[in-house]
């Protein structure tokens, strides 16, 4: 292998992959990078098993070939070298020479054939979804993830796309006591005929979300197979494993017949419940919501430290009513949501409660009252 | 390596391959059989076959996803075995490794068409990375398999042993061993036979040994089997003294005592030599055997088990031999 290539587009295309790199690892080569040529440039790819990365840098290529090196002390270099053009060579010995002006470094690496193989992708469905869209669907879903390994199941986002009839694509993600799902319509071809029910793991999803959330894109290819799903866009690829398990059937948990109704602004109601949540109870996170004709109060104690209220006056018409909620619940919520109000649906003290945003009707939340 | 390249373990083997090519292969194994007789090769060849597909019921040996699984790095065969985390502690399987079998046994296959996990030395799993394991090995996913390898199934919960389904794999017989010797140590055959003969069943008792090693070992055994006289309380002390902290080979001489008192129940039921372990030793043997009693045999035999057990368990080496030799002692008195 023999290339030229451009030291700010290496350190984009490396910077891309770090985060996939893990230093501890059962196999010593999972901690480098696969480096292949192509026609006009490089393909970086990195995996940890679970998820994988792909990323092309244009380069020029004297010399075809591959290699795996270590990720970081790679990208460790060419962040540190002073001329803009870097050439890279390897030797029969498995090394890689990374020479730029008067620096010369020699990696040892190791053969790329043993590096895990980017898997086949043979795709039972492929769509393209606005980025934007993308970007806003994990936002509000991926807070409500579950770390519990214990419930394989709810460790991932669930990708849902219901069939040919309704052209829509769902993601829902719940840890037990809290649930959130958007809905959008598609708008692109190629949807199959068959629904689709996968889920992926909240590692890709965060990784997916942190792509999105830098600069801007365009439209994300998704391609669906047996095994994996991948994100294309541009120069970028992300691959992941699906989880191999079934997600609770969520549709029979989401409450109905909420009949109690409050609106409220959702800076308000934001802020008094950061105040209020100073107190709360370090355990439990539980602050009290006590709703009444023309006002909500929302308060917090906690036997050792202290209490603390807030009052919101609120167009509030319907019973009285106490609930207690983990103050975590209700902020995740919140902050992902980006309407001006924010509508809560109760039926008791003690069922599940509907969280809208007046502004999307594809988005519900649902979160579990505590008895306090 | 694939299946055929097994010596030795014809009758497992050929359960698994069945298993496999009929679609009814079990979803837990536990492999069970002394220590170094290819429980976890053939746990390595089970994976080949699962993910290679060339040679129906077996794997070519050659594919790229073989070599993987040869070279440890196929991302969907993952070998657990135990680990020291600190220095010089006991070997361990941690519940951190179990956790990140369990994180991975959950994702759908990476490169191959199914996952296989292997815990090596699974005795050696921590009593909460045992009981966090069972639900997995319950219920793992479809396509998924985990084996379990152990020389000491006994020391496994039942909770973990009766959710798997057990394939016993036996000692070597010399044969074996010879074969294996002269396979991969390039022994003559002569060598080869002389080692296998020392090997009780055992490849990983000759496999990096030296053969001048192991017969002095064992006349070294021998004497000092000589020197104990079971009457002799302080003779009992004398032979224990010299194993004072060398669990391995307190462990050795106390397999050497098995094998001797094997032999001697064999020669005294059959007569037949070539039945014998330490056939160089007929006559000695056949003296013995005609002064004792076969129920005094018998109960050593018992004795010596228990012993090992114990001494595999990591309890003070010196009094596990010292109260195993005292017992035979009284026994011969009785």
């Amino acid at each position: 292998m023999k290339i030229k290539i451009n030291k700010s587009d290496l350190i984009s295309g490396l910077h891309k992959i770090q985060s996939i790199v893990q230093t501890r690892n059962t196999m010593p080569i999972l901690s480098n990078v696969r480096i292949e040529t192509q026609k006009k440039g490089i393909q970086l790819f990195a995996t940890d098993l679970e998820i994988g990365l792909q990323d092309f840098v244009p380069a020029e290529i004297a010399d075809p070939g591959m290699i795996t090196v270590s990720a970081r002390k790679f990208y460790e270099i060419a962040k540190e070298l002073k001329e803009e053009e870097i050439r890279i060579e390897t030797d029969d010995h498995l090394q890689m020479v990374i020479k730029s002006g008067k620096s010369s470094f020699k990696l040892r690496g190791l053969s790329a054939q043993e590096y895990p193989s980017f898997p086949e992708i043979k795709k039972t469905l492929k769509l393209s979804l606005n980025a934007a869209i993308l970007q806003e669907m994990i936002k509000k879903t991926s807070y409500a993830v579950s770390s519990d390994l214990s419930r394989i199941s709810l460790n991932g986002v669930l990708f849902h796309i219901p069939g040919s009839k309704k052209k829509s694509i769902e993601m829902v993600a719940t840890d037990g006591h809290r649930l959130s799902m958007v809905s959008r319509e598609l708008l692109s071809a190629g949807i199959a005929e068959v629904p689709l029910k996968v889920i992926i793991p909240k590692k890709a999803i965060l990784e997916l979300k942190r792509f999105l959330d830098e600069g801007d894109h365009k439209d994300v290819e998704i391609t669906v197979s047996e095994n994996h799903i991948v994100f294309q866009e541009g120069n970028y690829t992300l691959l992941s494993r699906l989880i191999d398990a079934k997600f609770p059937n969520y549709e029979d948990v989401v409450p109905k017949e909420n009949h109690i109704r409050l609106m409220i602004q959702r800076d308000l109601f934001q802020g008094a419940i950061r105040r209020v949540s100073i107190l709360s109870d370090e355990k439990t996170n539980s602050i009290k919501l006590s709703l009444r004709k023309g006002e909500i109060q929302i308060s917090s104690s906690n036997p050792e430290v202290g209490e603390a209220k807030e009052s919101l006056s609120s167009d509030y018409q319907d019973e009285e009513l106490e609930a207690g909620f983990n103050v975590r619940y209700i902020q995740d919520v919140l902050s992902a949501l980006q309407g001006d109000e924010v509508t809560m649906l109760f039926r008791d003290s003690l069922s599940p409660t509907r969280l809208e945003d007046p502004l999307d009707p594809g988005f519900l939340g649902v979160i579990m009252p505590m008895r306090i | 390596m694939p299946f055929s390249d097994i010596i030795g373990q014809e009758r497992a083997v050929e359960i698994l391959r069945r298993e496999l090519s009929h679609g009814r292969a079990s979803h837990a194994y536990l492999f069970s059989g002394m220590e170094c007789i290819g429980k976890k090769q053939t746990a390595l060849a089970f994976a080949m076959a699962v993910q290679c597909g060339q040679v129906p019921g077996d794997s070519c040996g050659e594919c790229l996803s073989c070599r993987k699984i040869r070279q440890g790095i196929h991302p969907d065969v993952r070998l657990y075995v135990p680990e020291a985390r600190t220095k010089g502690a006991t070997e361990k399987i941690y519940i951190d490794q179990v956790r990140e079998l369990q994180a991975t046994i959950f994702l759908r296959a990476m490169e191959g068409k199914k996952k296989i996990f292997i815990i090596d030395d699974a005795d050696r799993m921590m009593d909460h990375a045992a009981n966090a394991l069972l639900k997995t090995l319950e219920e793992p996913p479809p396509d998924s398999f985990l084996i379990l390898v152990t020389a000491f199934p006994d020391l496994l919960p039942l909770t973990v042993l009766s959710r798997c389904r057990v394939v016993r794999f036996k000692p070597l017989s010399s044969s074996a061993v010879e074969e294996i010797l002269v396979l991969k140590r390039g022994l003559s055959a002569e060598q080869a036979g002389t080692m296998a003969r020392y090997s009780q069943g055992s490849l990983g008792r000759v496999l990096n040994a030296e053969a001048g090693d192991l017969v002095s070992q064992r006349d070294r055994f021998m004497e000092l089997r000589q020197r104990w006289d079971p009457g002799s309380v302080g003779s009992v002390f004398e032979v224990s003294g010299g194993f004072e902290k060398k669990t391995n080979e307190a462990i050795d001489f106390m397999e050497f005592l098995v094998t001797w008192n094997r032999d001697l129940i064999a020669m005294k039921l059959t007569g037949d030599k070539g039945m014998l372990t330490h056939a160089d030793n007929a006559p000695d043997l056949a003296g013995e055997s005609g002064r004792k009693d076969l129920t005094d045999l018998l109960n050593h035999a018992d004795i010596l088990e228990e012993a090992l057990r114990r001494l595999r368990m990591n309890i003070n080496q010196r009094l596990a031999l010292e109260a195993a030799l005292i017992r035979m002692g009284n026994e011969a008195a009785v």
